[in-house]
């Protein structure tokens, strides 16, 4: 070893002397050097001075057009995503329905026909409702990527997400999340330094996601019959407000290690090729399918049993998942929640986009009706609460399940601690806030 | 480099960073000696040119680059 | 059936996992690398009565120990041995991308290069001489526009015909100064049988020059672990 150290230590002091350089720069230089022999002689004709690639760029990364070009292509991309698929979702709704019917009718033993209609169907339903908006949003995705815009994204928003500890690529997930969080958190897997990714996954469950929004629309539409656009579009600002704040504080006080510096190549745009954009999207929404598909199906199965156990039971209430509503009834005092809605929270651990059903289910009403049971169950304030408790508690198994493929158990469960708490306090803040403000 | 204005071309002195910020500067094409051409600076991180690639840098690294105005 | 291994390497962005797809259709599986987060990609691809097992590495700029990407693609191509690496380049961004190849051919990979998005470089301006830049590299190239499945049925066969002939190591030469260097410690590093055994020496050695960490440290010079 020692003999090892000398011969590094002259060979370093012999090319400093004849190149001016230290070995771990004159490897690299000489490389390039030999590059430029070889290429000297292949490359006949060089680029030309002022490329389309310039030219975009100088529009987009505008200092007053970034940011309108950029909200463009997101409204449209959302556009997209929900048009588009809108037709093939309700197909696919209807269909399930269909099929959930004709168990009921073939199948007599109706705990039988409840567990394959309500569980195995119902579950798939579940999933397969939302796979087209899934696999729109990553078609579009693959299509920003692909022409090389989003790293322009990432290129206008490093500055700004810097100042919460994110990185520019941030966004992407972010913006991603609106749609849903599961996808939003995968894609935390192209950020590059390790703070940057654990924050942006465990605060992206705080962007609202689409299954979010039948929840709000019912109850602001309740409640807040002549706002509701106001209160909904507060609610996601609040989440958008609480994703920063939070990653600010974690990532300053729970953090240890500086934000990463940013290098990040911009491609050249190019058009994408349609085979590829279908390949991407089609590579992502599989894997998607896979993973949250297999962990909904699995809560799905897991609440219908816990409804309709034990054996006999009549009611939800006396399920074992009443009994755990009841339980849990103690805890949403503050708020006036009773252990109705205590249960339809337990759905929402599962996919947030059931809440709405369950409520149904468990006040016995079709939905149409469930506007006028609520309004007599709730105030318009504890309404507000259990909206803003809806959009932060817990993310649902899915992007629990993403957030531990990605970055593991400890976070996962951090993620989910920590929404909770946070969830129980700002709903405590409105109800007290509220409360001080209303009399 | 983080002092010059946009559309400006250089040329690498040296880089004033640590061991391996340097290192991964180099062998992405600053090496000393190199072109660079500085496409974009406005606030925020700068847009440069190095051996026909497009590179976003953010300004703490770019004012690690000594360079030379050509 | 003859069975074929290759790694597919090159920088990021420049449709390795579009020539990956095209190759392996749905005969791939995805999962992790041991123990980190990274993917990694496998596939099988049948050509000609050959059969191709691919392995898809981490886009990397070089291969130098500054990701855990780049640690994984090198010591893949050094304890895995892959009979051929298919080093895909950036047309649009040759200088640049032959940066990874150069560090390929000092590790005496056996390399094809996949000259890719030619019709990009081509819509930017750029003339690229393919048999000049053959001769000069000493490596074949076969080009290829992977979106529109150009050049794959002639990289598939450029593999198989590499392997069969038996093709030589791929290297690199250079100046007489540093070479001196190399070859004194290469020396050194010589005279141990078990880095004999285990290690490229002329790579460690001009990795050990270098500066880098790994080689270091798993010769004992510096701490870490």
């Amino acid at each position: 070893m020692e003999e090892l150290r000398k011969v590094l230590d002259e060979a370093k002091n012999r090319l400093i002397e004849s190149f001016g350089l230290e070995p771990d720069v004159l490897l690299p230089d000489i490389r390039y050097r030999v590059i430029e022999e070889i290429v000297s002689t292949s490359i006949i004709r060089e680029k030309v001075e002022l490329t389309l690639t310039d030219v975009i760029d100088d529009a987009i990364l505008n200092k007053y057009l970034g940011i309108p070009v950029f909200i463009s292509l997101a409204w449209m991309m959302f556009q997209f995503t929900f048009s588009v698929a809108a037709p093939i979702v309700d197909a696919v709704d209807m269909f399930f329905s269909w099929i959930g019917e004709i168990i009921g009718e073939y199948i007599s033993n109706s705990f039988l026909a409840s567990f394959l209609a309500d569980g195995i169907v119902g579950g798939l339903g579940t999933i397969l409702v939302f796979v087209p908006n899934i696999f729109f949003l990553f078609l579009a995705l693959s299509a920003l990527e692909d022409s090389g815009y989003l790293a322009r994204v990432a290129f206008i928003f490093d500055r700004v997400m810097r100042k919460f500890r994110l990185s520019g690529r941030s966004i992407i997930p972010h913006l991603i999340g609106f749609g849903c969080n599961v996808p939003g958190v995968m894609a935390t897997r192209t950020i590059v330094g390790e703070n940057e990714r654990i924050l942006t996954a465990i605060t992206n469950p705080l962007i609202s996601c689409s299954a979010r929004l039948p929840v709000y629309v019912l109850f602001a539409g309740v409640f807040f019959p002549d706002n509701s656009p106001t209160i909904i579009f507060s609610l996601y600002m609040l989440g958008i407000v609480l994703a920063f704040l939070i990653s600010f504080v974690v990532g300053r006080f729970f953090l240890k290690g500086r934000p990463s510096p940013l290098i990040m190549e911009l491609p050249e745009y190019s058009m994408p090729e349609t085979r590829t954009l279908l390949m991407h999207m089609w590579e992502r929404g599989i894997m998607f399918v896979k993973k949250a598909g297999t962990v909904i199906l699995a809560g799905v199965i897991a609440i219908w049993a816990l409804s309709n156990l034990p054996l006999g039971v009549k009611s939800v209430e006396e399920s074992y998942l009443g009994i755990l509503g009841h339980i849990m009834e103690p805890l949403f005092k503050p708020f006036g929640w009773d252990w109705r809605i205590a249960v339809s929270i337990v759905f929402g651990f599962v996919a947030k986009e059931i809440v709405v059903g369950a409520l149904g289910m468990i006040y016995g009403v079709e939905e149409e009706a469930l506007e006028n049971v609520i309004s007599q169950t709730m105030t318009p304030l504890s309404a507000y609460a259990f909206m803003t408790f809806v959009l932060i508690y817990v993310p649902c198994v899915a992007t629990l399940a993403a957030i531990k493929g990605e970055l593991g158990w400890k976070w996962a469960i951090f993620s989910a601690i920590y929404e909770v708490i946070l969830a129980y306090l700002v709903a405590l803040m409105i109800m007290v806030i509220g409360g001080v403000m209303l009399s | 480099m983080s002092m010059l204005p946009s559309g400006s071309r250089c040329v690498v002195r040296s880089i004033v960073a640590g061991r391996g910020l340097t290192k991964r500067l180099v062998e992405l094409g600053l090496e000393p000696g190199s072109t660079v051409k500085v496409v974009r600076n406005e606030r925020g991180p700068l847009l440069i040119e190095i051996k026909g690639s497009r590179l976003a840098l953010s300004r703490g690294i770019a004012s690690k680059v000594l360079v030379e105005v050509s | 059936m003859k069975r074929i291994r290759v790694a597919l390497a090159g920088n990021p962005n420049v449709g390795k996992s579009v020539i990956f797809n095209f190759l392996t259709g749905g005969r791939q599986h995805v999962g992790n690398w041991p123990g980190k987060t990274i993917e990694k990609k496998e596939g099988i691809c049948y050509h000609r009565g050959y059969e191709l097992y691919i392995m898809d590495l981490p886009g990397i700029y070089s291969l130098t120990t500054f990701s855990p990407e780049e640690l994984i693609a090198r010591d893949y191509i050094l304890n895995e041995k892959p009979d051929v690496v298919v080093n895909i380049v950036d047309a649009s961004n040759l200088r640049r991308n032959l940066y990874l190849t150069i560090q390929l051919m000092e590790l005496g990979a056996r390399l094809i290069i996949a000259l890719n998005k030619s019709d990009l470089a081509e819509s930017l301006g750029y003339e690229i001489d393919e048999k000049r830049l053959e001769k000069n590299l000493g490596v074949p190239v076969v080009p290829t526009v992977a979106t529109r499945r150009i050049g794959l049925q002639e990289l598939c066969d450029k593999i198989i015909e590499v392997v069969e002939r038996g093709a030589p190591p791929s290297s690199i030469t250079y100046p007489e100064i540093v070479e001196a260097e190399i070859e004194r410690i290469r020396n050194v590093l010589e005279k141990d049988p078990m880095i004999r055994e285990s290690y490229n020496t002329r790579w460690l050695a001009i990795k050990l020059l270098e500066g880098d960490e790994d080689a270091l440290r798993k010769l004992g010079l510096i701490r870490g672990g």
